[in-house]
């Protein structure tokens, strides 16, 4: 048997692709890449591309952030000049000001900043074609199979930011590992500009010592539980007793332990982002509202701005979530499944309101209103109803839909909208962006 | 009270009436059983305010009386008890009832039986019989097709509609129908429109035996069913029926004809391989075939069925479950569908009978 027929035969052997090719290397001396994954994150990202598109802001503290007459403007992303001078993301706009007087503050541009991200993963892709974007300055590469072309795993993440660095003009910092967790935190451990490999054994000696918080899919809720449980570096996490994680975290326990010890199964997925798994939209009000009445309408006009959204896509979804923030931005976050999925406001709309009923006092004020629609499905089957109601309301979203894309967002408007509680259509006036 | 009986009789009627017991009540007194004496017949009542069951057998009462035990306890207790005469002895002082079998005894604590509410019972305005299979069959056929949204109460209900000797039953959760005639012998005269829970006519069901005649009467917000030597007393719900006769196609374009188990079983298995979020099967009907199929990221499933057929060829799509809810129930070998369109409804009813059809509203599939 000839060594192409046998790897075929491997090949077809195994039902699992991945581990066809792994015999095959091991039996045929393919060079495996060790820490195969790498994670690429751009470092102050926004910033970066706003000094790449004007080479003047080189070199300067560049500032990106809303509006700073907005009372809610904030920093988006500073440059590591910036940085240096005390600004962090987050910051209100008018404080950033006060720190750093000769900052060049900018508004945020989106539309530049998918450009780059997009060319960011065309160069991945020259590398392998399992690139996982994560956010819109993040991405997974799986270079399992590409030892032979291109070398050892660092040797590609040194490529990879050489190439990214040349052609698009922006710094990151390059995580490897042998899983996406591992990756992950590598990325973290040098900024700007870094590349490291965090593999297996590298855990206790540089992962265990950090914070808990700094652990990959630990926030801040979390970390306040773990403390109650002495659990305060990602080593205190990796020794603690299973049985006890899993008791009082459930599944997120057993993750929680498994990636203190630096293990992560997870697939580097190319198409993680093309599965939409929830549409929303919240917004910040201009003053404090009290009573149901003026803040179900906030909620209505949120829930056709969210179900216009949802059609567009072509989707429909069961899980209603309904966001509340009162005047000390405490906040909660409620949600309900619908038996059937929907694109309609009003279905929406009237679960948002139960909801608000049972978990939000009435005499409590609101500052911040968020609705999103979970559970999404493309394309889902429709059920008919005897008595032709979800055709004629299907019949009314595609009319009203028709003419907001005929002549705009603000060309059809649900009554409320017009009342002094109603918040979009003044907004929309005055700036002009939907 | 002082009641001699045994374990079998007890058991019985204990399992019986503690359906109707509410756990989560804010009324503790409604988690209890109430025991009553009437000469020498012991009377047990539950009731969650919604539905009350009551439920007698005779007994040698030594002394006449009332309590009320928890249900939770005596449920799993008499379950237990030893193949003996038992001894249940209530003392009125101090609430305590004890119970004797054999050498031993168990006390349990009760409830103070003037707490508990009186089930009003309906003064009769209007009364009927039914034989006790035929309304369990009706009941079987209708109630599958209730729902459960809680802001449309009158779709969580069974519409009874009497005319005469005439009675057609109906349930709607706006996406499927199903309708039901019989004749009633010996009623009188009358027009009666009432919904009936589909709680209150699950309970029934378990509540009915063989070979027996329920009586039914009605008032104005109640309906009260006689078993034998059980009652059942539930509210009706209020509100307006829709008018479901004007949504049932008068016409069709398509008829065929095909065993029902042929249908069910091939409809069970596509629906194992279609998407789990909503279990929708593919209907291709044309020359005398109707192909099932569906598909998931699991898998597909292609099936043939011979069938006898009339009519245009045409493709349409159910809901999996929906569909085999009423194969199930359908009671026939063989059946008819009935089809207008690929969005309209279509109808389902036994070979040779005009006394039962049920709508199933289509879903329409998106191209992918």
């Amino acid at each position: 048997m000839t060594e192409n027929a046998l790897l075929t035969f491997i090949y077809h052997f195994t039902a699992n692709m991945r581990s066809g090719y792994n015999i095959a290397k091991q039996m045929f001396g393919v060079m495996l890449v060790r820490c195969p994954i790498l994670l690429a994150d751009m470092n102050a990202f926004y910033a970066s591309v706003h000094q790449a598109m004007d080479p003047r802001l080189k070199g300067k503290p560049v500032i990106v952030g809303g509006d700073p007459a907005k009372r809610h403007g904030i920093v988006l992303a500073a440059s590591y000049e910036a940085k240096a001078w005390g600004i962090k993301t987050g910051m209100a706009v008018g404080e950033a000001r006060d720190l750093c007087p000769e900052g060049i503050f900018l508004k945020p541009a989106y539309s530049h900043y998918v450009d780059f991200s997009t060319r960011i993963v065309r160069i991945m892709k020259d590398f392998s074609p399992l690139v996982e974007p994560f956010s819109i300055d993040e991405a997974f590469l799986d270079v399992s199979g590409c030892g032979n072309l291109f070398g050892s795993s660092p040797e590609i993440a040194l490529q990879l930011k050489n190439r990214i660095k040349d052609e698009v003009g922006v710094l990151c910092s390059v995580g490897v590992g042998p899983n996406k967790l591992l990756a992950k935190m590598a990325a973290g451990m040098q900024k700007p500009d870094g590349l490291t490999v965090l593999d297996l054994p590298d855990v206790p000696a540089k992962m265990w010592p950090l914070p808990v918080r700094e652990l990959f899919g630990v926030g801040s809720r979390l970390e306040k539980r773990l403390r109650d449980l002495n659990i305060r570096t990602i080593g205190d996490l990796a020794a603690y007793p299973l049985p006890v994680l899993q008791k009082r975290f459930g599944l997120v326990g057993h993750v929680l332990h498994l990636s203190a010890n630096g293990l992560d199964y997870s697939p580097v997925d190319p198409r993680s982002l093309e599965r939409v798994k929830s549409i929303g939209h919240q917004i910040t009000l201009s003053r404090d509202y009290y009573g149901y009445d003026v803040i179900e309408v906030v909620i209505l006009e949120l829930c056709e701005i969210v179900c216009r959204r949802v059609r567009l896509g072509g989707y429909s979804g069961r899980t209603v979530n309904l966001t509340l923030k009162d005047v000390e931005f405490l906040w909660i976050s409620r949600a309900r499944t619908l038996p059937q999925p929907t694109a309609c406001a009003v279905d929406v709309y009237r679960v948002a309101v139960e909801l608000l009923h049972r978990h939000w006092p009435s005499w409590k004020p609101v500052r911040m209103i968020g609705v999103s629609l979970g559970g999404l499905v493309k394309n889902a089957p429709e059920q008919m109803d005897l008595f032709g109601e979800k055709e004629r309301t299907r019949r009314l979203h595609a009319a009203c839909d028709w003419i907001k894309d005929r002549f705009g967002e603000q060309s059809i408007l649900r009554a409320v909208s017009l009342t002094p509680a109603g918040v979009f259509r003044d907004r929309k006036g005055e700036n002009g962006h939907g | 009270m002082k009641i001699l009986t045994n374990k079998e009789i007890l058991n019985n009627a204990v399992q019986l009436v503690q359906r109707a017991v509410s756990i989560k009540n804010p009324l503790p007194i409604l988690a209890g059983i109430k025991f009553e004496t009437r000469e020498n017949q012991v009377i047990l009542t539950a009731t969650d305010l919604d539905i009350g069951i009551r439920c007698s057998f005779p007994a040698e009462v030594i002394v006449q009386g009332t309590t009320v035990l928890p249900a939770k306890y005596i449920c799993e207790l008499f379950r237990r008890l030893p193949e003996l005469p038992i001894f249940i002895e209530a003392d009125a002082a101090t609430g305590s009832v004890t119970i004797q079998y054999g050498q031993s005894e168990t006390r349990i604590n009760g409830y103070p039986p003037e707490e508990f509410p009186e089930l009003p019972l309906p003064e009769g305005i209007n009364s009927f019989t039914l034989p006790g299979e035929l309304l369990k069959e009706i009941i079987r056929q209708v109630v599958f097709a209730t729902g459960n949204d809680e802001n449309r109460p009158v779709f969580m209900g069974v519409l009874f509609e009497i005319n005469g000797s005439e009675l057609q039953v109906v349930a709607t959760d706006t996406y499927r129908l199903a309708w039901r005639k019989v004749i009633i012998e010996n009623c009188e005269e009358t027009a009666i429109n009432l919904i009936i829970p589909g709680k209150t006519l699950n309970e029934l069901l378990k509540i009915i035996g063989i070979n027996e005649q329920i009586e039914v009467t009605v008032t104005k917000n109640q309906i009260l069913f006689v078993a034998g030597n059980v009652w059942l007393i539930s509210r009706l719900i209020e509100g307006n029926f829709p008018k479901y006769k004007q949504v049932i196609p008068q016409n069709h374009i398509l008829k065929v004809r095909l065993k029902t188990r042929d249908l069910l079983d091939a409809t069970e298995r596509a629906s194992l391989l279609a998407q789990v979020k909503s279990p929708v099967i593919k209907l291709n009907i044309s020359e005398n075939k109707i192909i099932v199929s569906s598909y998931s990221e699991a898998g597909r499933v292609h099936e043939e069925l011979d069938v006898y057929q009339e009519g245009e060829t045409l493709q349409i799509a159910f809901n999996a479950q929906y569909l085999g809810d009423v194969l199930k129930v359908i009671g026939s070998e063989e059946i008819i569908i009935e089809l207008t369109g690929p969005l309209s409804p279509g109808i389902i009813k036994p070979v040779g009978d005009n006394e039962y059809l049920s709508l199933l509203l289509p879903v329409r599939l998106r191209e992918e």
